[in-house]
């Protein structure tokens, strides 16, 4: 099915597209150019390459995770979710900076292109962050005795989680795509501006979460070889994934608005 | 209203530099001899001063304060409407102020505000009471503004969109200060609490206008959607949880003597934040 699509998409060439251009140049209707989204190949390809690597690396890394990294002292196996929380997490911040930058440029250029890639971030971004409360619960159960406290980051966690939905309902909700597509833009904005006071406004309010582990405020490296190493691998294989999610979130955007076109100019 | 013309009414060109060419250029050039003698060139606004001669350096600075005059008086004309409208039919703001005091009454039952504890509960129910009546009175402006199609008569105005956005954040910061003076009154009488502080006065201010702010973008927003009452809290809250927070803490500081503290520049912080955000985004919230 999957397949079907991509060479589906593939092949259409721009032909549709270039008729309905040419009944426009001939003066026939005075529909303005609206700006195209085509699947591009380059995201096609680095979607599968990436899919495939994030798919080593997370074997790769779920092997060390449990094989070779060393049991904590005092927090056992259960510290070893801390490979898949905080790659999660770093990763979902940098979905949340994407949307934001892509948002700004949606609302500069106006063209759908930059839109495709703010909701594709968004969306994974979402999946990212639920996985982090998820996994940041189970770790806490054991270690705190509580499945969620109201610390700082829990909260700002949370809350930026909240955020995003509202970027995804917001866009659910719009009576037509074009108008989500600019409240979503300005939601990646505000939102993403918002974090940092949120963050301090929780953080005043209280703290629990442990401080940053592996680059210490001494600025030493907190964790053993061993560990860092398996971090460093877990790492670069979430964030494979999250590329891969975004390129292939994206490359099916892209299906879509293309879709949507050769719909649009079969009508007109 | 006032002596001269109406700040909303389209000025014929050559008075006051407020023509606003929103045309193609014309072929005869007159769009750019308009630019030359009165405001300065709006970089990217198709038809103004294209080919770039619209640039008079000598005048620029005074054109520049013209525009602000241009843009208070608009801002101004938008709220004096509001405030108009308000005082002749108070569908808004009675809403808001019902809202307000159904609220406090049924935290007096939740929480047992007339006990002991009334101090220590006092600044978060007073504070949710007021974000809750805000958003009353975001929904019901704009579904007011939609009823009667005065939103499409307001964006057909030649009134800048940052000017459009200021005002009803300015019209809605006035009716909740309004409803909050009004509440605090009530607060002090059925419960005995001296809540009627000078100190509290930048805390509401500051707090309401960051709610405003955040509130004016997200109404104008969920005003355009299918689920419109559902969705106006859920973009609302998440974002103005620091608003939240910090009037909360603040107020409690006011109340008991110790002072807002830090609590006041993280407001600032936020209103500076979603103000700038704000202006700048009111193009893409308030079209069509």
């Amino acid at each position: 099915m999957n397949q079907t699509v991509r060479s589906a998409a593939r092949q259409a060439p721009h032909d549709a597209i270039a008729g309905r251009d040419g009944s426009t140049a001939a003066g026939a209707t005075t529909v303005p150019a609206v700006p195209m989204v085509h699947v591009s190949p380059t995201v096609d390809r680095w979607a599968r390459i990436t899919g495939v690597l994030a798919a080593v690396g997370l074997l790769a890394s779920l092997v060390a995770i449990f094989f070779y990294a060393p049991a904590e002292r005092v927090q056992g196996n259960v510290q070893r979710i801390f490979y898949v929380h905080v790659p999660l997490a770093l990763n979902a911040y940098v979905a949340f900076f994407v949307v934001f930058v892509t948002s700004a440029l949606y609302l500069w250029k106006r063209h759908p292109r930059w839109d495709v890639w703010a909701r594709a971030s968004a969306e994974v971004g979402v999946v990212f962050t639920t996985l982090v409360l998820v996994s940041g619960s189970l770790w806490a159960k054991p270690i705190w005795g509580t499945w969620w406290t109201w610390d700082a980051r829990l909260t700002t966690t949370l809350i930026l989680w909240l955020i995003y939905v509202a970027y995804l309902a917001v866009r659910a909700y719009a009576t037509d795509p074009e108008k989500g597509a600019r409240y979503a833009a300005v939601l990646g904005i505000v939102g993403f501006l918002d974090v940092p006071i949120i963050h301090q406004s929780v953080k005043w309010w209280r703290t629990l979460h442990p401080g940053p582990t592996i680059v210490q405020e001494s600025g030493g490296i907190g964790l053993p070889p061993a560990m860092l190493v398996t971090f460093l691998l877990a790492l670069i294989a979430f964030t494979l994934l999250y590329v891969f999610l975004l390129l292939e979130k994206v490359r099916l955007e892209q299906a879509k608005e293309q879709v949507a076109q050769y719909r649009t100019a079969q009508l007109i | 209203m006032r002596g001269g013309p109406h700040p909303l009414a389209p000025s014929p060109a050559g008075r006051g530099g407020t023509v606003h060419d929103r045309g193609p250029g014309r072929p005869d050039g007159t769009a750019v001899q308009r630019c030359l003698l009165d405001s300065p060139p709006r970089v990217g606004k198709a038809g103004e001063c294209v080919d770039g001669r619209g640039l008079d350096p000598e005048r620029e600075g005074s054109a520049w304060r013209q525009d602000l005059v241009t843009f208070a008086a608009q801002v101004w004309a938008i709220v004096w409407k509001d405030i108009v409208l308000e005082l002749r039919r108070r569908e808004v703001l009675m809403a808001m102020a019902t809202f307000a005091l159904l609220a406090l009454i049924v935290f007096t039952f939740a929480l047992d505000l007339a006990a002991e504890h009334a101090a220590a509960v006092a600044p978060g129910a007073l504070w949710v009471a007021y974000l809750f009546a805000g958003t009353i009175g975001l929904g019901r402006a704009f579904a007011l503004e939609r009823e009667w199609g005065t939103l499409e008569g307001l964006l057909l105005a030649p009134v800048e969109r940052p000017a459009l956005y200021l005002a009803k954040m300015l019209s809605i910061t006035i009716l909740m200060l309004a409803v909050e003076a009004a509440s605090l009154v009530l607060f002090t009488v059925f419960f005995n609490l001296p809540v009627l502080r000078l100190s509290l006065v930048p805390v509401l201010l500051l707090g309401t206008v960051g709610f405003a702010a955040a509130g004016t973008l997200f109404a104008a927003m969920a005003a355009n959607t299918r689920a419109r009452e559902v969705l106006l809290p859920v973009l609302l809250f998440p974002i103005t949880v620091p608003v939240v927070i910090a009037s909360v803490k603040a107020t409690a500081g006011a109340i008991d003597g110790s002072g807002p503290g830090a609590w006041l520049q993280l407001l600032i912080a936020f209103d500076a934040v979603i103000l700038v955000v704000g202006l700048w985004v009111a193009g893409a919230v308030l079209e069509d």
